[in-house]
């Protein structure tokens, strides 16, 4: 004869067990810890806030490195962006730097915008084609047409 | 309590039939229509596309262009691109920064996400290095209030185009719905909480981050019809039975 607490106990048990499958199907395994890098980027794209998108960034760098987790794709190189927004152009190069070691795919990006980051330090570099120096503020005028 | 209603929409849930009355003439061809009208939905839903290209062209890279907004609600697409990183990310692709990229594109003049995807797609290979381009399409966001419910919508297309020959790789539209909970229950009740909801949602701007994030996860997840696991995954190439490629 079971008491109610241990029909309970059980009831409990298989609820937490289906939720844990229901978690198993939703959430599997990530290649990467995300930390709040959807977060700091919300805060630029939507509240167009870049400190409160660096801060973001640096306290999400700095968990991931404590967890000893992956740092996913990109979030070096926009911390890195962020950064030069600043005018911290050392830190910027780091970044960008790290970005293309960790994922070579983006090394043709990171090169042009290392080649840039040189020039804007006065130091030697030849300018790269194809990307425009990011200078902030953002010429953003819709005036040039669609290029097909 | 809220409920999820995704875009398969078009299942079992239609009228019950008694087997006895599917010979007679009169009532049949109705139900032929209705018969044709669920498998067509049906069919909608689940998009069977080739496969073959997208296996030859193996992207590595993969660019979200500014997304694309044909709604009149003005923060979606921003709200888009902070959430199709992680998902695609995860499928194994590499994912450039949108914080970066958003800021190129505005450098090169192009502030209107309709004049990025105007340009062709090897032009992203230029510019980026990216061996694909993603386009995002809104064509539906906001609430809509039917006479015992409020619903919370969100609907965008996906298209992944080759940066080398230009050739579409990939397509999928996505639909996520979030009630407000008050289908199904008692009428009156569901009444006043339609009522509640219209009154909240007009004072509140409902939360659309987590449909989005469902939205994308759905397109690149989904079983035969979303992508296939990129080169960051462990099991990069070993999917690809699982996509239909004649």
């Amino acid at each position: 004869m079971q008491s109610v607490t241990q029909r309970r106990l059980r009831v409990a048990a298989a609820l937490a067990f289906v939720c844990g499958l229901g978690a198993c199907t939703t959430a599997p395994r990530g290649l990467y810890d995300w930390g709040d890098y959807e977060d700091g980027m919300s805060a630029q794209l939507i509240d167009n806030d870049p400190n409160a998108a660096l801060a973001i960034y640096a306290q999400t760098l700095n968990e991931i490195q404590q967890r000893n987790g992956r740092v996913p794709p990109g979030l070096f190189a926009d911390y890195g962006f962020l950064l030069y927004l600043r005018g911290d152009y050392g830190g910027a190069e780091a970044n960008f730097t790290r970005e293309k070691q960790l994922f070579p795919e983006a090394a043709p990006l990171m090169d042009k915008l290392i080649a840039r980051v040189r020039q804007r330090q006065g130091l030697a570099g030849p300018p790269a084609d194809g990307v425009p120096a990011p200078t902030p503020p953002y010429s953003s005028s819709d005036s040039q047409p669609p290029q097909r | 309590m809220t409920k999820m209603a995704t875009q398969r929409r078009g299942g079992a849930g239609g009228a019950e039939q008694k087997p006895n009355q599917a010979v007679s003439a009169p009532s049949a061809p109705p139900r032929l229509c209705v018969a044709i009208l669920l498998c067509t939905l049906a069919g909608c839903a689940y998009q069977e596309q080739d496969y073959s290209k997208l296996f030859a062209s193996n992207p590595r890279s993969i660019l979200v262009a500014p997304v694309r907004n044909d709604t009149t609600n003005l923060d979606s697409p921003e709200v888009v691109e902070a959430v199709v990183t992680r998902p695609l990310a995860e499928r194994g692709y590499y994912v450039f920064p949108l914080i970066l990229t958003d800021a190129l594109f505005k450098d090169l003049g192009l502030s209107e996400a309709g004049h990025v995807q105007e340009l062709q797609p090897q032009r992203f290979r230029e510019l980026f290095g990216a061996d694909a381009v993603l386009f995002v399409v809104i064509t539906d966001w906001g609430s809509k209030y039917m006479v015992m419910d409020a619903a919370v919508v969100v609907e965008m297309d996906f298209t992944l185009y080759d940066t080398r020959s230009g050739e579409e790789l990939w397509r999928s539209s996505q639909r996520v719905q979030q009630s407000t909970g008050t289908a199904g229950s008692d009428p009156i009740a569901a009444l006043i909480g339609a009522a509640i909801g219209y009154v909240l949602n007009e004072t509140f701007e409902p939360n659309y981050r987590p449909l989005a994030a469902q939205a994308a996860r759905q397109a690149f997840d989904a079983p035969r019809s979303g992508l296939p696991l990129g080169p960051y995954s462990p099991q990069h190439g070993a999917d690809r039975a699982a996509y239909p490629a004649p």
